[in-house]
Formats: structure tokens, sequence, C-alpha cells
């Protein structure tokens, strides 16, 4: 019989892994919508993908996004929620027409990243499940200290610019300010939203996509058509330039916001990274700074000297390794059952989209594990592939038409898959509070307080005064 | 790579010109861009000023105004009546109103926590309150839904592969109790196969008290029940009986205990049985004193008329103690004597399927009313019988079901010869 259920498995693996990867070609466009349509096609015709290969045909198209969107996200500079960690060197390094470096760099890390998922089956096994339950009662209070230290990182910037001092400190804070607006607004949309949710019960399972698609992908869109966003011409790299040194470098910061963003709930990557970043923070590297001015009004340049290189270089190595580690190994945590966790400790948005129709069963990992290094290989000789197509091409495209047609492409998933007009007001609302980090110059991540708030309030047991504070019942 | 503006026009307080307040980060990659007209980083062009205070002032606007519209659809929105039937995976995580009435009811204080299985007729749904239970007693003043009740929920369906369908709840203004169960008391007697998955209460006296076990080595409680119409049995499981209050389970395993008894029919092997409801609840098994006159009159329903009929072709070993009525002719009669030397009447019973042969005892025999006594040894007598099944050599037979009362006998007609 397992002479028949390999091939068959293997040959779901190809068909996700090819699927994630030209799907999420297309910018702007996370797997989980895509995951969503899947299953909505599975539930109305069950023959299409046998129950057994259900986990690992949606593993590879996960698996597959997780490398592939390093190309949208480089050359078209489409941000979803983990990508705030990588988006600036990369977009640096495709402004210097080194596009294809920065992708196959974020690439190897993501590669990196699946091995080193691979390599810590023991410790998933034999150390995460007591973690987990030693942890589990305190995530209320840990997601709490994540929020105020997300707040209060938000550090003044500015150059100490402006006729007087309240238009220097105001200049200073703005991001300050506008970073904590944002997460105001996010916070209080989720717990309306949470609290109760007004799109049709059919969709629910959906109900956060129109919410993530207006603050992660919407902006994005609006930001790269208002600046004329366009990509240089690229270079055709035939080595990266990096070493073995910046992998190791790269690896800790990565496994650490990894595995924060896998097993936290409501921490993407995106977090995970400035957490892992705080902690762990470049030590050994030089820092940039900026040069003194030599006269009064000039424009302050910045040096960057060769260590910052290598600093951009950690950066997209270690946000590849922090990004497999959040899409694939939360979860991969599901199919982690020992006696302490029965049921996995799986998080992250494929568990819950799959949790209605697929539940995982003891000896499941390693055909999950296989089928990462599988399709994870694949995925990472396509994305080299895909990241010269992409060098290629990406000058010569019309950038306006292309955001164009995408927002038009998103804005129709979002009708016909989340709720209809209600599903585009809730994109539209929350496209205005996703835009404001971005025109503002504050961390994007701030909108992910629509998840975290709500989630910790709920879990330290505020969630039914939450609801009469808002009237709501 | 494009040229960066180093010396940007100004106004005549020095700040640059068309720039109102500093726009000093590039608005594709963040990075400090000060006036230039291009960023230093992503080369992207700065020139948008005008259209990026818009966007903002949009952006801050539309952020506000859409909190609080969501705020008000909230608000207004009710959620969606569904049936449980109809739920389906794609539900999952939605806010829906469901109505039923609860199967099962259960309060664990260990964990804080209330449960309740709401059925309705497409389906049965569970309902969990973690950690609320006290909540939920403070809002309900301890009398919380109970089964039976009739109850509109409001809460957040939780749809998995391994569990199915269930509901959260954390708020307890979303229950509302629609109509509040009200048991009727039914005699024992009443109570046919037909009242099963029915609620009601009887007032009975327990007859007897069994402890057992089951095939898997568990502690369980055989009890029957009685009243003046008839008797009943009811298993309880251990999980069940320790559950009760400590007053209950004295009464219950005490032969001679009087009780009102909450309770739900069931069906085992054809004959009536009774299942606890709620044995946390002190409503559900009440200790009471109550006299022989207040226990429930006979039933006026003739056994004829409560009992399954059979056919004898249908009649096997498997129906030994099972209770039922058959329609039948005497086919053939013969007294005999037991080992003791007593008289026992052996009749041979037909119908149009099979025969099967009935011993009557000869103290069974002298309590038969005068025409059943002629009916029985009569050949080609036609009579419906309330009997039981029973099996002698491997052979199915059947026994009277009591022959002392004339209400269990109806003689059709009676033969011609013997």
């Amino acid at each position: 019989m397992i002479y028949y259920y390999i091939p068959v498995i293997t040959f779901y693996v190809l068909l996700g892994t090819l699927a994630g990867a030209i799907l999420c070609f297309i910018p702007a466009l996370h797997i989980y919508n895509v995951a969503g349509i899947a299953i909505v096609a599975w539930l109305t015709a069950r023959h299409l993908v046998p129950y057994y290969a259900v986990a690992p045909f949606f593993m590879s198209l996960v698996v597959a996004f997780s490398f592939m969107n390093t190309i949208p996200m480089t050359f078209f500079n489409t941000v979803d929620e983990s990508a705030g960690a990588t988006l600036l060197p990369s977009n640096a390094m495709v402004m210097r027409g080194r596009g294809t470096e920065a992708a196959i760099m974020s690439g190897l890390g993501t590669l990196m990243g699946a091995f080193l998922l691979i390599a810590l089956t023991p410790f998933f096994f034999y150390i995460w499940p007591y973690l987990a339950v030693i942890f589990g009662g305190h995530l209320h209070w840990i997601l709490g200290l994540v929020i105020v230290h997300y707040i209060m990182s938000e550090w003044p910037k500015g150059a100490g610019r402006g006729k007087t001092p309240f238009k220097r400190w105001a200049e200073a804070c703005r991001n300050c300010f506008a970073g904590m607006l944002t997460f105001f607004l996010a916070a209080v949309f989720g717990l309306i939203f949470l609290t109760k949710p007004i799109l049709p019960p059919e969709l629910a399972f959906q109900n956060i996509m129109p919410v993530f698609v207006g603050f992660f992908a919407v902006p994005s869109i609006i930001q790269s058509l208002l600046s004329k966003f366009k990509p240089p011409q690229q270079y055709k790299p035939k080595s990266i330039n990096a070493d073995w040194k910046d992998f190791s470098y790269g690896l800790l910061p990565g496994f650490v916001g990894g595995m924060l963003a896998a097993y936290l709930p409501a921490v993407t990557a995106g977090i995970g990274a400035m957490l892992a970043g705080h902690t762990t923070n470049h030590r050994n590297l030089d820092r940039a700074r900026f040069r003194a001015p030599l006269e009064e009004g000039e424009i302050i340049h910045l040096e960057t000297p060769e260590m910052y290189y290598r600093q951009e270089r950690n950066f997209l190595i270690a946000g590849g390794v922090g990004k497999i580690l959040y899409y694939v190994g939360a979860f991969l945590l599901l199919f982690t059952i020992t006696e302490l966790t029965p049921y996995g400790t799986g998080r992250g948005g494929l568990a819950f989209i799959l949790r209605p129709v697929f539940s995982a069963e003891p000896g499941d990992f390693f055909v999950m594990a296989s089928t990462i290094v599988f399709s994870g290989s694949i995925a990472f000789l396509m994305l080299i592939k895909g990241s010269r197509i992409a060098a290629e091409i990406s000058p010569k495209i019309n950038i306006t038409v292309m955001y164009s047609l995408v927002l038009i492409a998103l804005s129709a998933i979002v009708y016909f898959i989340a709720g209809g007009w209600i599903g585009i007001a809730i994109m539209a609302a929350t496209t205005c509070i996703g835009m404001i980090p971005v025109f503002y110059g504050c961390r994007r991540s701030h909108c992910m307080a629509v998840l975290l708030v709500p989630i910790a309030l709920n879990m330290a047991g505020y969630g039914e005064s939450i609801a009469r504070l808002l009237g709501l019942v | 790579m494009t040229q960066e503006n180093i010396n940007p026009p100004k106004d005549k307080s020095g700040e640059i010109k068309g720039s109102g307040s500093y726009e000093s980060n590039c608005q594709v990659c963040g990075y400090y861009v000060g006036a230039s007209s291009v960023c230093h980083r992503c080369g992207a062009g700065t020139k948008t000023r005008t259209s990026i205070r818009t966007v903002r002032l949009v952006a801050l606007i539309g952020s506000i105004i859409g909190v609080i519209l969501l705020w008000v659809a909230a608000f207004i929105k009710q959620p969606d009546f569904i049936n449980i039937g109809d739920i389906t995976p794609t539900m999952n995580n939605a806010l829906v109103v469901i109505e039923g009435s609860v199967v099962e009811s259960i309060q664990d204080t260990e964990t804080n926590t209330f449960r309740m299985t709401v059925s309705d007729n497409t389906g049965n749904i569970r309902i969990n309150a973690f950690n609320h239970l006290e909540s939920f007693r403070r809002h309900f003043d301890g009398r919380l839904p109970s089964v039976g009740d009739t109850v509109s929920v409001t809460g957040a369906l939780n749809i998995t592969q391994a569990w199915g369908a269930a509901m959260f709840l954390s708020i307890p203004e979303r229950v509302r109790v629609i109509e509040k169960f009200e048991m009727k008391e039914i005699p024992i007697g009443d109570i046919t196969v037909g009242h099963s998955g029915q609620l009601f209460r009887i007032s009975a006296e327990v007859a007897d008290y069994e402890p057992g076990q089951t095939r898997a080595g568990d502690p369980m409680h055989r009890i029957t029940f009685r009243d003046n119409t008839g008797r009943i049995s009811m298993v309880l499981w251990d999980n069940q009986f320790q559950a009760l209050s400590e007053e209950a389970r004295k009464a219950i395993s005490r032969p001679g205990s009087r009780l009102k008894l909450a309770v739900r029919g069931s069906a085992f092997r054809d004959e009536p049985q009774i299942e606890l409801i709620d044995p946390e609840s002190p409503d559900m098994a009440e200790v009471v004193s109550i006299s022989d006159t207040e226990l429930p009159a006979p039933s006026r329903v003739s056994p004829l008329d409560r009992l399954n009929s059979m056919k004898i072709g249908d009649i096997t070993t498997a129906h030994a103690g099972r209770t039922f009525k058959i329609t039948v002719t005497v086919e053939e009669y013969e007294l005999g004597q037991t080992r003791a030397g007593d008289p026992m009447h052996r009749v041979t019973l037909g119908d149009e399927t099979d025969i099967i042969s009935m011993v009557i005892w000869a103290t069974q025999f002298d309590s038969l009313p005068g025409n059943a006594r002629g009916a029985f040894t009569t050949k080609g007598s036609k009579l419906t019988i309330a009997v039981e099944g029973g099996e002698f050599r491997g052979q199915p037979q059947v026994s009277l079901m009591d022959a002392s009362d004339p209400e269990t006998i109806k003689v059709l007609s009676v033969g011609e010869g013997r």
C-alpha cells in the first residue's frame, strides 16, 4: 500500500510547490489567501486531493511561498506582515542593481532554515513540548511584554532639524506617535472585529483576510503607485557577496525570531525579527554613522562602510531563516504529537485554515519533514531561476499597470471570498490604518496589534469586559 | 542612478519651498532623505509632496472613521441564526446564533467551566464556557440552563476535524433561556419504549440495587425502581453515581428509599429503561419522603395496549427476558406433571408464521380467569396474551407475563374441541 501512497504524495507535493511558486509571483498575493481558495475548492470537490495528501500539499504550498515570495518582495516592493525585517536591505540592493543577489541571499537563508527545521526534530519532540506546556499558561503576559517592548522600541528619529524646539521635537517624535496611533487604531479595530465579526458566517474561516490585505498589501501598492517606483537595470551575478561567516551570523537571530513567531500567537516573523535583532544585535559589526556637516544646513550623509553591507547581508539571511521557521515551522509544530502535546503545538494561519478539515496523527511529522526538504530544494532552484527572470523583466514592466491589475485582483478576491462589499469596506478601513506607518515612517508591524491585543486580553480573561465596554454583548 | 537635488529651493523662512512640514523619509523605503528630490538609498523620487500629504490626511481621517463605522456596524449587526445541521467547515470562527433544547448540562467547578450540549431538529452541538462558570452562575443567579430548557445561544464556532463543531462562550448575556422546561411526572407503568429520548420525572421507590462491573471492569450500578404501577430499571455509570449528592447516593443504594428523579426514557432490547439526567444538579435527583398513597396510581393503560406485538416466527432465544404480546391459536394442550408431581399445563401456540410452546404452572393456571383457562385447554382457541420470552434446551419458548392480571390475556374465541 505504501508503494501507492509515496508516488501520490510526491505528485501532490510537486503540484503544491509549483502552484505556490507560480501564484507567489503575483505581488501582494499572500499564500493564506491562496490556501483559503484551495480549501474552498477542495471542500466542493474532495476527490481533487486525497485526504492523506492534503497536509503535504498545503505544506509544499507554504514552503514554496516562503522561498518564492522573496521575488515580489524584493523586486516589486510588496510587503506582507513578516517582511519588515528584510524589505529595507533588499530594496536598497535592488536600487543598486543587486536584486538577484538579495533574493538568492534571502533564499539561501530560507533553505538553511528548512534544514534547520529538520535538524531540530529531536528538540521538537523532547524539549519543545515541555517548553510549550510550561509557557502555555503564561502567554497572556508574555504577549503583554511583547506589546510593551514593541511600542517602546519605536525610538524617536529625526535629524534635529527645525526652527523651534517644538518643531525639532515633533519631527523626531513623528514616527513614535504614528506608531502609537497605528497600534491603538489596529488594536481597537481588532477588539471590535474579533468580538463581533460582521462577515457572513459561511466565510468566517477567512474573515481576517480583508483585514490583512488592507493593512499590508494595499498600502504597499498605493506607496509604489504614488512614488512611481521603478527598479533599475539589474546585474546578473555569478556569485553572491556573502560567505559562511555571514550565514553563521544570520542563523541565531533568524532562529530566535522565527521560533518566537512560530510559538507566540499573533507574533509574526517581522515582530520576531525585531525582538531577535534586539537580543542578538550585531555586536561584532561596525555601525553606520552620519558624517559631520562641514557647514550649517548641509545635508547630512550616512557613511556605509563595508561592514554595513555585511549587516545588510545578515539581515537578509536572518530574515530568510526566520521566515521559514515562522510560516513552515508554525505549521510543522502541529505534527509534534507527544504525550504532553497530544494535538501538537501548531499555530499560524495555515494550521487555523486546515483545522476544520484535517487533524494531525502520530507519524505525520516525518512525512512533513520530507515534504519540506523535497519542496524546499525544488523551490530554491526555482527561486534562483525566478529571481533571474524577475531581474530581467522588472525594469521593463509598467509598474503602474501591474499594480493596478494586482489591486483589482486583490479587491476581487476580497469581494468573492471575504464577504462582498462588507469585505471591501473592511479592507478600505484597514488600508487607511495601514497607510499611517507607510507615510509617517514607523514600523508596519504595528498593524499586528489587530491580533496581538485581542488575543492577549482574551487569554488574560478580559474578553468579556472588553465586549461590555464596547457595547457589543 | 538618479541625481539627488542637494540644494533645494528655500522660502524666506529658510524652509524648503512647498514642503510645509518636513517630509524627511522616503515614501518607498522609509530611509531619511532630508530635502533631496531622490532617496539616497533606493533612488525613488520624492517630488510627490502634495499628494503624499493628501494621502496622509486620507489615511488619518479614514482610519478613524473606519474604526468608528466598524463599531457602528458591529453594534447594529445581529449574528446570523443557523441550524446546527447546516454548520460547515468554512464557518470556523463565525459568530452565530443557534436555538435548541439543552440535552446535557455540566458544571465543572474544578476547571470553572460550564458546558452544555444543545440540540435542534438538525443536530447537536457542544457549547463550552471555559473558565467562566462563576460568571455564568452570577448572571443566572445559580439557575443555569438545564436539560430540557429551550435556549438561544450566540457564540463563536470552533470546528475541528477531530472534535467536530463546538461553540465557545465567554459572555453569559449571550445565552438566553427562551423556555424553561417543566418536566411532567409519569407513572412507571406508563413508560414505554416510545418514551425513548423524552424527559420526564418519576416518583418511585428503590426496589433493588445491585453494584456491578462493565466489561472493561469499571464499576456500574444497576437500580430497579417501582411504584404502584410497575417496575423499571436504570443503569448508572460510576462517574454519574459519584456526581450525585451524598444523600442521593445513599438513597439510591438502599432499597426502600423514595426519590423524585428527572430521567430520560430509553430502551434496551425493546424494553423501556430510564437514564438519569444531569446527576450533578440536586433538582434532578431529589430524595423525598412520600407515602404509598402519594406514589403514582396504577395506570389505566392495559399491558396489551402498551406492549409491542410479535409474530411467533420472529421470536428467538435472544428475546429471553423481554415482554411482548402475541396473538395465537391453541394448537395443542397437554396436562403433565413436574418432577415433584405437581400438575403443569403444556400448551403449543401457533400463528401463521410458526408454533411455540408455553408452560403454565399449576399456581398460574389456578389464578387465570375462567374463560382463559377454558381457552388454553381447548384446541383452536384464539387469544392475545402478554408473554415473556424464554429459552428451554436451546429453543425459544414463552411464559405468561402475569397470570393473575386479567388484562394480560384477551380471549378472542374459544375452540370447539379438545
